[in-house]
């Protein structure tokens, strides 16, 4: 493994336990000034990039608040669509009528797809570092499950009116459910932007402006890709 | 009570409490006093447990030879913690002592 990829790897995990980017930035221009002190390799010195971040975290696996974050967010968004889908197809009256099918439908997906991705993003985690093989058909498969079973809710159950939604009800949830999806991706973005302390600069100078929240997509993609692509050589 | 005892972490104190170091100068500290070889990966976790504990502060200062690293002292807290393990070390000592004292 190169110096690079290494820093890489450890940037993504550090990351991936929901450190932000001003901490990640400290770190790494900490352990580049070590290392240009020792003249040794990341390797050999500070072992595995993500049992180090482990010991750093105090911690395997993400922070528990980025998964409640990452759920709230999911809900958000699917009540954010649901809203809209809503008022697109409110009747003459502006009133979309909720039965019991299409209640049980909603909640099933936006609370299925909450689970389902912030499961994702934990075994995405331990994939891209390589702890655990990857499962891209059972990943799929339990998607296609949820949606099935929202599906069907909304088929098999009764048709019974509970009560309507106005169209001013909708548009307070859309504008709620809108707001929050924004003000989150803003705040998740600030976050994984890598800062470097101004006095630690001469150790961070590559990293300033280079792992954005864009790059460490494009690191994790990578070596996401890396991962999947030796279990479709082992299988 | 020995089961507790880290004896690397508590080296650090003690070096830190004499003066402040930076993250290799600390390793070779180590080194240089017998604890064999300490490489980064030991060390950094243990500074990072030092300073959520509130022993140790961390600051970037610019350097005599190079660039700025990153320094790190002992609080108060962590003062006070060096001389509760220095007890301990020797309460350690003197019943390792006297058990060989008897066996021998």
């Amino acid at each position: 493994m190169t110096h690079s990829d290494w820093i890489d790897r450890l940037v993504v995990a550090l990351r991936h336990r929901g450190v932000d980017g001003e901490r990640v930035g400290e770190l790494v221009a900490e352990i580049e000034a070590y290392l240009r002190d020792s003249g040794s390799t990341p390797d050999s010195e500070f072992g595995d990039p993500a049992d180090l971040a482990d010991q750093l975290v105090g911690r395997a696996g993400p922070e528990p608040k980025s998964q409640l974050r990452l759920g709230v967010f999911v809900v958000a968004s699917s009540i954010a669509w649901l809203s809209i889908f809503g008022l697109l197809g409110a009747g003459e009256d502006g009133r979309v009528e909720v039965t019991v099918g299409l209640l049980v439908a909603v909640t099933l997906w936006t609370l299925g797809m909450a689970v389902f991705f912030v499961w994702i993003m934990r075994s995405g985690g331990r994939v891209w570092e390589g702890r655990e093989r990857p499962r891209p058909r059972i990943q799929i498969g339990v998607f296609w499950v949820v949606l099935v079973a929202s599906v069907v809710a909304f088929v098999v159950l009764p048709q019974t009116e509970l009560f309507d939604l106005s169209n001013t009800v909708l548009w307070a949830l859309a504008g709620i459910s809108i707001s929050h999806v924004i003000a989150e991706s803003i705040r998740q973005a600030r976050q994984a932007r890598l800062s470097v302390p101004p006095a630690a600069s001469p150790h961070g100078e590559g990293l300033i402006g280079r792992w954005t929240g864009i790059a460490r997509l494009r690191t994790g993609w990578r070596l996401g890709r890396e991962a999947y692509r030796d279990v479709d050589r082992t299988e | 009570m020995i089961g507790k005892w880290k004896p690397i972490e508590s080296a650090v104190l003690g070096l830190l409490a004499q003066r402040p170091a930076y993250g290799y100068e600390i390793a070779r500290l180590l080194r240089a006093g017998g604890f064999g070889e300490v490489t980064g990966g030991t060390l950094y976790p243990l500074l990072r447990r030092l300073e959520d504990a509130s022993f140790v502060t961390s600051s970037w200062r610019d350097s005599d030879d190079g660039p700025p690293r990153k320094y790190y002292e002992v609080t108060s807290a962590g003062r006070e913690e060096t001389a509760r393990r220095k007890a301990q070390w020797e309460h350690i000592r003197r019943a390792v002592d006297d058990v060989f004292e008897v066996t021998s």
